[in-house]
């Protein structure tokens, strides 16, 4: 089920990085060649800048694939890195509940301004409302790894960005 | 000891050189402390609390306590304040800008559009004009299918109409533009193409008779810091706010234009006035913008938006008469 | 300044609790904000900032660039750039070391990432350089500073988040890299024939190539330099921006993937790790841009620069600091991390003592490359445990040795003369 549901989410995210360089191609394109612009190129960048980042934090939280410092590990005792787990997965549990409350109330908040995109006028607050309702799944999914034993690479650790 | 001092924090988004930081804004903070007798103070952060886009909020929720904001940056948010963005409506920022401050006190203010902060001030900058890379502008003609960066949303239905392709890229890669010929113009006033060095690449400025339209600017301040300072230090901040801001504001950029026009003129840039053919065929062209103000504005609740707008134009004329 | 400082300390005890970085910065960022700002605001700030950087125009270029690199990765480009390089340099002493060199810089240029150019560069050379009887020291340490070169030659997505997090124009970064990734490899290539002049039995001589052999490696690595020429002569002839250059490669790249025949099952692999890349690094963007806005508010900055003019300090002594204070967090701190955490503190100074922005993004990207490879926390490191895991650390670390001394060196001529740096920027942009 939940190989699923990441399965499903991974795919969405990578169809809209596909999407993205192709934006990109075809603003380029109508630019250059037929003298005008994809309308909207820039605010659907924007916009699925959100679909690929949060679509991915449930399952980098799960999986624990964070950007962590693990220069201690080989001489931290198991207690220790109980309570370690313990502290990073309750801190962003939290710190994604209060973004998914604050997020929602934000959508709120851009949905009684009538904030829109420029060009294509789509309204932003569904945007906001997404990244709210993900950051709340988020929340859990780190709730889940609260009492996960440290070092059990099951789940597939990742330590390091990897992106220098 | 002292009397308690409040701290106001002043989001700093708006570039070091920004062409009103010394002449106005610095002045201001250095007023409100001498005013209050030093229990008001400005500080200003090093830096911009949130991006751009945000300043409203950014003040709305007191993560500073003052901070300038563009309302053209938030489309749909301040629909009726688009009254400032809209073309040929005068060339002078001198009179521009106070005039826009009283249509705002007169007419918008009753509808709150900033609402939950305080407006210190505000005012319209600078008139843009047509700055581009192959020739002065005789007929719209011209500019059918030339690649424009749209500084606004405004702007981008004004270059429809003219027929020219709006491209929508951020101001800070104007140099990148124009240098490497993504877009062959702008919409700038004359202080910007010195600002952005694009004076070798854009030689010909056609100047449009009330301009093509400009940005609307608003000074605010969190509105529950605003209400814990005392009555009198809130009258004396005002006193050196509001109108008397918004004409220094204006009066600054007026020079700015003057000197950055005789800059560009030396340095080979061809400015000149649009024709009367060419001023003809635009304001016809334009016409459906005020149309879509003036629609826009009525659904906001702004009934009588066509009056207004009238008001807005007569406050102008009246202006450059006085002057 | 003590709650900046205070802040710093906070952040730096919950990293190495094994707190994720993005989380620690955000939380420490949020909770400094809410002491010095209040609650409310600093709830506020938490949602401002997520969602303005995550619709933030400028980031785009970051998937994007991912996405090129992981293509012509899975593409197998890399054993062509080896064989070419293997062809010209191979028949000398160290020759299959310096040919590493020499075609991790011409993966660099069209990938974003060193980690990525180390794994993909690694795979091909190291094998090779063992069945020539190299010794594992000299190649694993080649490997390691060689995909170093990823970030500086452009394009280089530190670059693009530095250019980002402090408002650089990202196209003059790029050009600003060309000159020291240059630097850089011929410095690499010294550091390899000082080893092998130091012990001449690690890298035993092999067979020198015919010229139809060169011919014939030259001409399947075209796609290479067109790719290269595509993405930098597209944004130096106006064709699109730095920003959208990203998208452009990115399709490029996508054609040749196809025209190599990569797989459905391996092109979904290449599009799940670049999601996944992505999203890590915006969760650490938006960590650091929220500890930005507490450093921001405690304006410790301007005392530090007040403080630096009081004390005389010349301004080279402060970069000659900060080098230092950025040579010890490379030891021990992720570099991306490093950099993002030190930025809002570092940048304001050094630029209100006057140097270029473009110049100081090099700087810091240098000294980024350098905390790579430089024990015990060294991603570069690490990477090749992965790719050899019969190597020692022991052993790779001591050949990386001449490697640092080389960095070292580069880093210090820049500062000697930061025209290396700024005269390719100003050359294409004014
Ligand atoms: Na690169
Ligand atoms: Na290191």
């Amino acid at each position: 089920m939940l190989t699923r549901i990441e399965t499903i989410t991974t795919f969405a995210a990578s169809v809209l990085v596909l999407l993205l360089a192709f934006l990109t191609l075809g603003d380029v394109i109508g630019r250059n060649l037929l003298g005008s612009p994809l309308p909207g190129a820039t605010e659907l960048t924007e916009l699925s800048l959100v679909g690929i980042t949060f679509l991915l934090y449930p399952q980098l939280a799960y999986r624990q694939r964070h950007v962590v410092i693990d220069l201690f590990d080989n001489v931290t005792p198991p207690l220790m890195k109980r309570v370690q787990q313990f502290i990073a997965a309750a801190l962003g549990a939290g710190t994604f509940a209060v973004l998914a409350w604050r997020l929602a109330v934000q959508g709120s908040r851009v949905a009684s301004y009538g904030d829109v995109t420029p060009f294509l006028q789509l309204p932003l607050s569904p945007a906001y409302y997404f990244m709210a309702a993900l950051s709340a799944v988020t929340a859990i999914a780190f709730l889940l790894t609260i009492f996960r034993v440290p070092g059990d690479d099951n789940h597939g650790a990742a330590r390091h960005s990897g992106l220098e | 000891g002292a009397a308690a001092e409040t701290v106001l924090t002043y989001s700093t988004w708006l570039p070091p050189g920004y062409v009103l930081n010394e002449p106005v804004l610095k002045p201001w903070s250095a007023e409100v402390e001498k005013v209050t007798e030093g229990r008001v103070r400005v500080e200003w952060l090093p830096k911009a609390v949130g991006s751009a886009a945000a300043q409203f909020d950014v003040v709305h929720d007191g993560l500073a306590d003052v901070s300038i904001i563009l309302p053209g940056y938030t489309p749909g948010r301040f629909p009726i304040m688009e009254i400032g963005e809209l073309p040929l409506l005068e060339n002078d920022p001198a009179v521009l800008s106070p005039s826009f401050y009283r249509v705002y006190d007169q007419y918008l203010k009753q509808l709150k559009p900033f609402e939950g902060t305080h407006v210190l001030s505000i005012w319209a900058s600078t008139p843009t004009h047509i700055v581009n890379d192959s020739a002065i502008i005789t007929d719209v003609a011209q500019l059918k299918g030339m690649k424009m960066r749209a500084p606004s949303a405004t702007a981008v239905a004004i270059m429809n109409q003219l027929g020219i392709v709006p491209i929508q890229k951020p101001v800070s890669e104007m140099y990148e533009l124009a240098s490497t010929g993504v877009v062959d113009g702008t919409f700038f006033p004359f202080n910007p193409i010195l600002d952005w060095k694009v004076q070798d690449i854009f030689k010909y400025v056609t100047v449009v008779d009330g301009g093509l339209g400009q940005s609307v600017l608003a000074l605010l301040v969190n509105e529950r810091k605003w209400n814990a300072i005392s009555e009198e230090d809130r009258a004396a901040i005002m006193e050196i706010s509001g109108e008397k801001l918004s004409l220094a504001a204006g009066k600054v950029y007026a020079k700015g234009e003057e000197t950055s026009r005789k800059a560009l003129e030396e340095g080979g840039v061809t400015i000149k006035d649009a024709s009367a053919e060419l001023m003809t065929q635009i304001e016809k062209a334009l016409e459906p913008i005020d149309q879509a103000w003036i629609k826009k504005a009525e659904e906001e609740g702004l009934a009588n938006a066509g009056e207004v707008l009238k008001a807005f134009r007569a406050e102008l004329d009246k202006g450059a008469g006085a002057n | 300044m003590l709650a900046a400082s205070i802040g710093f300390l906070c952040a730096f005890a919950l990293i190495f609790l094994r707190v994720p970085v993005a989380i620690a910065l955000a939380v420490v960022g949020a909770i400094g904000f809410a002491i010095v700002n209040g609650a409310t605001p600093a709830m506020s700030m938490l949602a401002l900032i997520t969602s303005g950087s995550t619709m933030s125009y400028y980031l785009s270029v970051i998937p994007l660039f991912i996405l090129m690199g992981n293509l012509v990765a899975g593409a197998g480009i890399s054993a062509d750039l080896y064989r070419a390089g293997q062809a010209f340099l191979g028949h000398w002493r160290g020759g299959l070391a310096m040919a590493t060199i020499v075609s991790c810089g011409g993966f660099a240029a069209v990938c974003g990432s060193s980690v990525a150019t180390a794994v993909t560069m690694g795979k091909v050379s190291i094998p090779s350089m063992r069945s020539y009887g190299y010794s594992n020291g000299l190649s694993a340490a080649t490997v390691a500073a060689g995909g170093t070169l990823g970030i500086l030659i452009p394009p280089s997505i530190i670059m693009v988040v530095y250019g980002v997090s402090t408002e650089t124009h990202i196209g003059q970064l790029f050009a600003a890299g060309l000159l020291p990734g240059f630097l850089g490899v011929v410095g690499y290539a010294l550091a390899v024939r000082w080893t092998v002049f130091r012990k001449p039995e690690s890298a035993p001589p092999a067979e020198r190539a015919t010229t139809r052999e060169r011919l014939e490696a030259l001409r399947r690595i075209w796609t290479v330099a067109a790719l290269f020429v595509l993405v930098l002569g597209g944004i130096y002839t106006g064709l699109f921006t730095a920003t959208e250059a990203g998208g452009i490669g990115s399709v490029g790249a996508l054609a040749f993937a196809i025209a190599r025949r990569v797989s459905l099952r391996e092109f979904y692999e290449i599009l799940k790790d670049t999601v996944q890349t992505t999203a890590i690094l915006f969760a650490l963007i938006i960590g650091a841009t929220i500890f930005g806005e507490f450093i921001n508010l405690t304006g410790s900055h301007r005392a530090i620069l007040e403080l630096v003019g009081n004390s005389e300090l010349s301004p080279y002594t402060v970069i000659l600091i900060i080098t230092v204070i950025y040579v010890l967090l490379g030891c021990v701190l992720d570099s991306l991390a490093m950099m993002l955490l030190t930025l809002p503190m570092f940048f304001p100074i050094v630029v209100g003592l006057g140097f270029d922005p473009v110049w100081f993004g090099i700087f810091v990207v240098m000294l980024v490359e350098l905390g790579l490879i430089t024990p015990p926390i060294g991603m570069n490191l690490f990477i090749l445990r992965s790719i050899a895991p019969e190597v020692p650390l022991a052993t790779i670390i001591r050949g990386i040795m001449p490697f640092i001394v080389s960095d070292v060196a580069r880093i210090l001529l820049i500062i000697a003369f930061p025209s290396i740096v700024l005269i390719l920027p100003r050359l294409f942009f004014g």
